[in-house]
């Protein structure tokens, strides 16, 4: 696996795209810290583009990548590997290229900034892990959809509506729900339903470091012990981590079975 | 779908085997089943004793050339030949098969670049360059030059001597009726025929193999 | 005044000359502070010498005098009761250590006690273990510095407050600790008064609590982490300056709490993480300028019948809400501050933002209907929700704007 991981990321560096994304990065870290030069404003702002982007870009780029090298796949087929450890490396290989490219692309202008000496070295640090854990999540639902259907048009729609689905209307659902019923206790209710959603999850994660403050005025005990104490992010982590493993999951149990 | 059915056949230790018959017949499923591309519903399929379904490192003892070149379009030839070589870790003759089809000035250049023939000349050194004692070869004529051509055939009876199964599906039967040892006619998913090319010419009276192979074809559809 | 000021001279000097010193220790002549007190007669000073007296309920009455104790007595109430109990004139009390006061559900036990007294000061003793640390009941024209007072409340019903004065006025507290109490200081009925550069934190209640206290100051100090940082409640001219409330973190928690008070100004304080940096409930022309509002969960909350506030150039960081608003907009006005939320643009450059700024975000009342929704917080879908309220307002009041929004931070 190693070695097929090892040429995926070969040919992703090689990509434009995976360049596009890394000086995307860098540039918006750049424009962030340095024009507008207030590391707070940055770490907002940062945050509405991982929960928006980072997924949209790790679908995208993980159904274009698994479409576009069909022929690269069928070669490797023949080949005395794995199958799993085929389409297991070509699955890490664009994710940890996406990574990459995020935690690079964010991480060098930060750090020219000045981070380390800033208070907000952990604010960022949950930024980029959540970050991570979405390029992981969003990069597997995509090889799941690749997996599953032939056609590319139908591919590409899919992923688009799923990310559309997560980042937008299953909140909008969500509050809907929350406003539907609030004469009943919601707490334990509203915090599945973030459970069930990775964009969801990730953002309370950034929430835990940005708006604890916020998050504490609420009443309800369930809530006082899920964000007051450390169980809200051992939780998130976990769930985020069952996240990326059952759709990884996913991609042996479907590729073991597919004919090619 | 179904695309092969109640199909049996065992191959001997060694020598040139082709498989034939029309478009849609099962050819390349057959090929793809036995390379573990293709995973069958029901039934066996064994190499060399050892079962195909969920193993993969039979496929040490197999060499493929399949039919349509399809290489990673942003690698260079020498690259990709590289990396075939890295991944299978054994001892390749790649020097020797590159000069035979005179690849030297292409070995820079990326997949996407290369014509059609050149990508099926880079095929067969990526097929030929270890020394399996399976070669499946789907298709292997495609898109080459004459030249190249008699180069492969002497190539193939290279192998051949060397004590090799082969098995080759081909549309042109004069280089099929040239070095196959035996004959096997794919109908629908069904073996019509297996036996040599003699066999083949008794049995249906025809002195001539393309004729022979057309008798089976209206007769069948008679 | 030259010759009144000569008179005073004159007559602290004559009291000095008179001054007898009495030492106590556990090998003097005097060995209990009670004695020494006894004994003493106006002007003269105890001097207590390191080493620990299980004394409680010490009484000066009338007598003024200085106990000074010398390296860190400790007087150890053993839990019976209050410390040191004083009804006198100019005295002070200096470097002592106060532990184990005793608790009780029907007397006010205190480290200090000092009730119908005038001109006195309390200056650096240690309190710790106590249930009220200073208490004082009609006093007037005290100090009280450099205190260190220090408990272990659990509950509300079962601690008392660091310092704790009532019915008293023109007292100075500065430069005192008061950590681990139920309110760190208490004012109730003080007029007056200041508060200076103190630091109460983790204190169960609140940081400093004023009741019906008027006229007074507080300025310099810093509130951390106690329930809530101060409750200023039904009082009025009180000036707020450049304290800081930080971290005061929960579901009943506030860096401020205002409550029925009119006629104060806020002025350069600093709101740091609170949960909500400043609730308003029936306030009257109240001046909040200059201010740093930082990280908070609400910045601002204005709850009913809030009348002339007045918010001007503050500055409104990164909080998760600005301004959360029940009622009408009352003649409330927010202008010239600065929010980091604010996209517009300033095309005439002169540093105000051309589009007004609606501090109220739709988010914010759906909070306040459904708590549970706060999860919700920074989605996209709620950033889509907020956007499209601020361009044509329903839910939220269409006349709370400020309509002179900076464009950069205001440095004070």
């Amino acid at each position: 696996m190693l070695k097929i991981l090892k040429y995926s990321f070969y040919d992703l560096s090689r990509s434009l795209w995976s360049y596009v994304y890394f000086f995307f990065y860098l540039l918006l870290g750049v424009v962030l810290l340095f024009l507008n030069n207030d590391l707070s404003n940055a770490v907002i702002t940062l945050m509405n583009v991982i929960i928006v982007l980072v997924p949209l870009i790790g679908t995208i780029f993980g159904v274009m990548y698994f479409y576009n090298s069909r022929e690269f796949t069928e070669l490797l087929l023949a080949q005395p590997v794995r199958r799993s450890s085929i389409f297991l490396g070509q699955y890490l290989g664009v994710a940890i290229s996406l990574s990459a490219s995020l935690i690079l692309g964010l991480g060098l202008p930060f750090i020219i900034y000045g981070l380390f000496q800033s208070g907000a070295i952990w604010d960022f640090v949950s930024l980029l892990v959540s970050g991570v854990f979405l390029s992981f999540i969003f990069t597997a639902l995509a090889f799941n959809i690749a997996l599953s259907y032939e056609n590319k048009i139908k591919g590409f729609g899919l992923a688009i509506l799923l990310w559309l689905f997560l980042a937008v209307v299953y909140d909008g659902l969500f509050l809907l729900s929350l406003v539907y019923f609030q004469d009943y206790p919601l707490d334990k209710f509203s915090l599945v339903a973030s459970m069930l959603n990775p964009i969801d999850l990730s953002r309370i994660l950034i929430l835990l470091k940005l708006d604890i403050s916020a998050l504490l005025g609420y009443t309800g005990a369930v809530f006082k012990q899920f964000f007051g104490t450390g169980l809200g992010a051992f939780t998130s982590i976990g769930v985020l981590i069952l996240w990326v493993l059952l759709p990884v999951w996913r991609i042996k149990y479907i590729s073991a079975k597919k004919d090619f | 779908m179904v695309v092969l059915n109640g199909l049996e056949l065992k191959t001997p230790e060694s020598g040139i085997i082709a498989v034939l018959g029309p478009n849609g017949s099962g050819k390349t499923t057959l090929i793809k089943s036995i390379l573990g591309m293709v995973v069958p519903q029901k039934g066996e399929i064994e190499v060399n004793g050892q079962r195909v379904k969920k193993h993969w490192n039979y496929r040490e003892n197999i060499d493929y050339l399949p039919q349509i070149a399809n290489f990673p379009g942003n690698l260079k030839v020498k690259e990709l030949i590289d990396m075939i070589k890295d991944l299978r870790g054994k001892e390749a003759r790649d020097w020797e098969l590159i000069e035979l089809f005179k690849l030297e000035p292409f070995l820079q250049k990326k997949l996407n670049n290369l014509s059609g023939g050149s990508k099926q000349k880079v095929n067969l050194v990526l097929c030929f360059m270890f020394n399996s004692p399976l070669i499946i070869l789907d298709e292997p004529t495609s898109g080459l030059d004459p030249v190249s051509l008699i180069r492969l055939r002497k190539l193939i009876q290279q192998e051949k001597e060397n004590g090799k199964t082969i098995l080759i599906t081909s549309h042109i039967m004069n280089f099929v009726e040239e070095i196959s040892d035996r004959i096997v006619f794919l109908l629908e998913g069904k073996i019509y025929f297996n036996g040599t090319v003699e066999e083949l010419k008794t049995s249906t009276g025809e002195k001539d193999f393309e004729h022979a192979i057309a008798n089976i074809l209206t007769g069948n559809h008679a | 005044m030259c010759r009144f000021f000569l008179f005073i001279i004159f007559v602290f000097a004559s009291v000095v000359s008179r001054a007898q010193e009495i030492e106590v220790c556990k090998t003097c002549e005097v060995k209990t502070i009670q004695a020494a007190v006894d004994m003493a007669r106006d002007g003269d000073i105890l001097k207590i010498k390191s080493g620990i007296y299980k004394e409680h309920d010490i009484s000066i009455i009338d007598k003024s005098i200085s106990i000074i104790g010398e390296g860190l007595p400790v007087i150890d109430a053993q839990m019976k009761g209050t410390a040191l109990s004083i009804r006198a004139e100019n005295f002070s009390v200096e470097g002592l250590k106060i532990i184990n006061v005793g608790r009780s559900h029907t007397s006010d036990f205190a480290g200090i006690l000092v009730s119908n007294s005038k001109n006195f000061e309390l200056k650096n003793n240690r309190l710790d273990k106590v249930f009220f640390g200073i208490l004082l009941e009609r006093a007037s024209e005290g100090i009280i510095l450099g205190n260190k007072i220090t408990s272990n409340a659990k509950s509300q019903s079962t601690s008392g407050n660091g310092v704790h004065i009532w019915k008293s006025e023109k007292i100075t507290v500065k430069n005192n600790q008061v950590i681990g109490l139920r309110d760190g200081i208490y004012l109730e009925f003080v007029n007056n008064s200041e508060v200076i550069d103190n630091l109460c934190k983790d204190n169960l209640r609140y940081g400093l609590h004023f009741m019906f206290s008027d006229h007074d100051l507080y300025k310099g100090n810093v509130f951390e982490n106690n329930g809530a940082g101060v409750a200023v409640m039904y009082s009025k001219f009180i000036d707020m300056h450049n304290n800081k409330f930080r971290k005061n973190w929960g579901s009943a928690s506030y860096g401020l709490l205002l409550k029925e008070i009119n006629d104060s100004e806020l002025r350069n304080n600093i709101f740091e993480d609170n949960t909500i940096a400043i609730s308003a409930d029936n306030t009257n022309r109240i001046n909040y300028i200059e201010n740093n509002f930082r990280n908070n969960g609400y910045a601002v909350r204005i709850r009913g019948a809030v009348y002339d506030n007045n918010f001007q150039r503050n500055n409104f960081l990164y909080n998760s809400f600005d301004i959360a608003y029940t009622g009408k907009l009352n003649n409330n006005k927010f202008s010239n501050n600065y929010w980091s939320g604010y996209s517009g643009y300033d095309l005439d450059k002169n540093g105000i933002g051309d589009v007004p700024f609606r501090p109220v975000s739709l988010f914010s009342y759906l909070v306040n209907k459904t708590p549970e929704a706060i999860v919700l917080l920074r989605s996209t879908f709620i950033d889509l929700l907020d956007f499209s309220e601020k361009v044509s307002p329903i839910f939220t009041p269409a006349n709370l704007i400020d309509d002179q929004p900076l464009m950069k931070r205001i440095q004070w």
